[in-house]
């Protein structure tokens, strides 16, 4: 079986968000008022954010300054603290090492929100919104597993949400592979951010491939996590800047 | 060193951890035993007989 | 042989429990003001979402998560008092075994509706009955709490028996006959015969040795609900027996505001709940004062020496950041509390220094609760550090003459002391499961910081469990007695046989 895994290289990232916004558009995550989001409740699978984060992310003096910028999906960890703590399996890790998300069974315990280290999970604090005309832009993409949502469509109230490396992408590519009676291929399945990102910064593929371009870039001497040592093994790799 | 997880003894204890609705089974046991347990003294007690049927209205002093 | 059971103790203890008077409906009608508001809040709140509360990310746990903490860590009452000192056979626990015992179950009960409270879902608490996982320290605390509450409960009907069938015999005619059917229901039939009291004997002292256990288990999963994860703060070690001993501290605490309301709201109890229950349980209540000191010592001496990159920011927010007030507040009220009652076992001398001056001490106490709001609140005109330092030894200066001028005052007055020392106790142990919520959750490691103060709903909700509570609880003891009648007859026929 696959491991999915997905690389960043932060060199060519330039922080455009482009990544952030099509992540929104292909997973329909609510978007929130100017107040809400000043007090931290701005859903984005995908954040695109200074780091490190606590130090004032500017060095020098203007015009010379020097800015460094992450950009976030989910970690995908390979010990998931997520996954242990959901009291209802509510997020678990399948076989092909994407952490899932089924939101017809989340009780809205935010455990998990709160064992994740990185800050990649949310809430619907509201049921969902659209401003305007946002809401005819709606992707109409729908993952059942077992008759659970898991996939795209609006989800409701209190429960929580996270990237799933757009896996109702991958289950698209299965089946129409199926319907054209071929193999899956591994390069048919890339989430969304990876399809748009402006630098050609993002890579994704089966780690568990010695050929494929991510398993080779993990070999890499720049290749990083974020917070090694958290104990959650993080599978998203990161290529580090210089 | 020998992983653990390559052993079936420990394969069962995850097994039994992780699946959904084990949890609430065990639990179900627990609780079960012990309102069945309570139920049971309760029926002990009540149903004690004394050759002397003298009402006492505090433990008899040892 | 003298009777046990005087004419008197009737009076005291059954009669009130068939007057439904002015000063009953009163209390009730007073606790339903209290209590309805958030209860109407909460209806908004499963409506519209948890963005009634000030909960954001990552402070995804808030104001409703510290009151389940903080009533669990209170449900610890019961266990200490009743079945420890039971097992230990100690006298002088016989009068107030009934509340503490009820207390536990009470406080678990109002527990539990917290966590209902905090659930995104509530209407999917099924699915923690159909999909329950082993390994999530959420099912270990279900299981933990359920297990308790049910053996609680148990070991309180168990005691409340002999009791119920007291009242059965005792109620008078005019009563409800629902009241009657009530009581001759729940006795089961018991006749109080020697076999029957040999085996409820049995029976308690082994539920007694049952909940030792169960009961510092509970505390000890709901302490891994937060050291199994990784995050700084939390993923310290030392955090069970932490929340045992603050358990049993608090416990103890409310078990004393019980006490005096309940003898404050029927004056009769005062006879059998006398000044040697506020005396004896006074020394263990000083000996968890150090216990809990040297715990919360430990726990911060060992990180803050540490100074390691990705746990300071949460210590450093304790000691000097946004969350100093709530840390040495805590600690500022538990020295407070060991003070008044370590001042109660040391014998008063009158003295005419007016240092010791209960006058002063208002004074005092006053000036240093300003000098604490003025540092608290962090003013732009008082970033001068010179001008903080002398603040701060300026509290210390007020902080500890309060102490000494309102020591003659606690020391004559007994209970009023140790009601406002365990009023200490419980806000400081709240403030205690706040610092080890909200820091760790606003400085997370890799988003911004953000704050978190609980919104009306949240307030509301927080008075509205406590009106519950004390609602149960006069409800509750307008039904069965608050005394235990039968342990306190056995204590009389125990001090009259040794006396003969």
């Amino acid at each position: 079986m696959a491991n999915w895994c997905m690389v960043i290289d932060l060199e060519k990232c330039v922080a455009c968000q482009g990544c952030s916004v099509a992540c929104r558009m292909e997973n329909n995550t609510p978007v929130v008022s100017p107040e809400e989001a000043k007090n931290g409740r701005a859903i984005r699978w995908n954040d695109v954010f200074p780091l490190p984060v606590h130090i004032a992310p500017e060095q020098g003096e203007y015009p010379n300054v020097k800015t460094h910028y992450a950009t976030r999906p989910c970690m995908h960890c390979e010990n998931a603290p997520c996954v242990k703590t959901c009291p209802v399996q509510a997020t678990y890790i399948d076989e092909e090492g994407i952490v899932r998300q089924n939101y017809d069974r989340c009780i809205g315990c935010r455990f998990c929100t709160v064992s994740c280290p990185y800050g990649v999970r949310y809430f619907n604090w509201y049921a969902p919104q659209w401003e305007g005309t946002l809401e005819n832009h709606l992707n109409p993409d729908e993952l059942s597993v077992n008759g659970s949502l898991e996939g795209p469509a609006v989800r409701p109230v209190g429960v929580v949400e996270k990237c799933t490396y757009c896996v109702h992408r991958l289950v698209k590519a299965r089946e129409r592979a199926a319907a054209e009676g071929r193999d899956f291929r591994a390069d048919e399945y890339v989430p969304a951010c990876v399809q748009t990102c402006t630098g050609k910064a993002r890579y994704f593929g089966d780690l568990d491939d010695p050929d494929s371009t991510v398993s080779q870039l993990s070999k890499s001497l720049r290749a990083t996590h974020l917070l090694e040592d958290s104990g959650a093994h993080p599978k998203t790799l990161y290529l580090a800047e210089g | 060193m020998n992983f653990p997880m390559d052993q079936p003894l420990f394969q069962f204890f995850y097994w039994l951890v992780n699946t959904p609705g084990i949890g609430s089974a065990v639990i179900g046991l627990l609780v079960g035993a012990a309102v069945t347990s309570f139920a049971l003294t309760l029926r002990w007690i009540t149903s004690a007989k004394s050759e002397n049927e003298e009402a006492l209205p505090f433990p008899p002093q040892h | 042989m003298q009777p046990i059971l005087t004419a008197q103790d009737r009076e005291n203890l059954v009669s009130p429990l068939f007057k439904f008077d002015r000063q009953f409906w009163m209390t009730i009608a007073a606790l339903l003001v209290v209590t309805l508001p958030g209860l109407a809040l909460y209806v908004r709140q499963l409506f519209l979402g948890l963005g009634v509360t000030d909960l954001n990310r990552p402070v995804f746990w808030g104001a409703y998560l510290v009151n389940f903490i903080f009533l669990i860590g209170i449900s610890m009452a019961g266990t200490v008092i009743s079945a420890v000192l039971h097992l230990l056979k100690i006298e002088w626990r016989r009068p107030i075994t009934r509340i503490a015992e009820s207390l536990t179950v009470f406080g678990l009960m109002t527990a539990g509706l917290q966590i209902i409270m905090d659930m995104g879902r509530p209407d999917r608490l099924v699915n923690t009955l159909l999909y329950g996982r082993l390994q999530a320290p959420l099912m270990w605390d279900i299981a933990s709490l359920t297990l308790y509450l049910l053996t609680a409960s148990f070991a309180l009907y168990l005691q409340l028996l002999p009791d119920i069938a007291f009242m059965r015999d005792s109620t008078p005619e005019n009563a409800p006959t629902w009241r009657k059917k009530l009581y001759s229901t729940l006795s089961l039939g018991w006749r109080g015969n020697k076999e029957q009291w040999t085996r409820l004997e049995k029976a308690i002292t082994t539920v007694s040795i049952f909940l030792i256990p169960i009961g510092i288990s509970l505390h000890t999963v709901t302490s891994w609900l937060f050291s199994t994860t990784v995050q700084p703060g939390w993923k310290s070690t030392i955090l069970g027996p932490y929340f045992v001993v603050g358990a049993i501290y608090s416990g103890m605490g409310l078990l004393f505001i019980a006490v005096a309301f309940a003898t404050q709201y029927n004056h009769h109890l005062k006879s059998y709940i006398t000044d040697t229950f506020y005396k004896n349980l006074g020394w263990i209540f000083i000996v968890m004062s150090f216990v809990w000191f040297y715990f919360t010592l430990n726990e911060t001496l060992v990180v803050a020496t540490e100074q390691e990159t990705l746990e300071f920011p949460v210590m450093a927010a304790k000691l000097f950041g946004e969350f100093a007030p709530a840390f040495w507040g805590m600690n500022l009220l538990m020295i407070a509390t060991t003070w008044i009652l370590i001042a109660l076992k040391v014998p008063s001398k009158p003295t005419r220094n007016p240092l010791f001056k209960t006058a002063t001490g208002l004074v005092m106490t006053v000036l240093a609760v300003v000098v604490f709001v003025l540092l608290a609140l962090s003013l732009p005109a008082i970033t001068n550090s010179i001008l903080q330092t002398v603040l701060l030894a300026a509290f210390i200066v007020f902080f500890i003459l309060a102490l000494l001028g309102l020591t003659g005052w606690f020391q004559a007055h007994l209970i009023p002391s140790t009601v406002i020392a365990s009023a200490f106790v419980l806000f400081g142990m709240w403030l205690e499961r706040w610092n080890i919520l909200m820091p760790t959750l606003t400085h997370a490691r890799i988003i911004p910081y953000t704050t978190y103060f609980p919104t009306v709903t949240e307030v509301a909700l927080t008075i509205s469990t406590f009106g519950i509570l004390t609602l149960i609880f006069v409800v509750f003891y307008k039904f069965f007695p608050s005394i235990s009648i039968w342990e306190v007859e056995a204590g009389r026929a125990l001090q009259h046989g040794s006396g003969d």
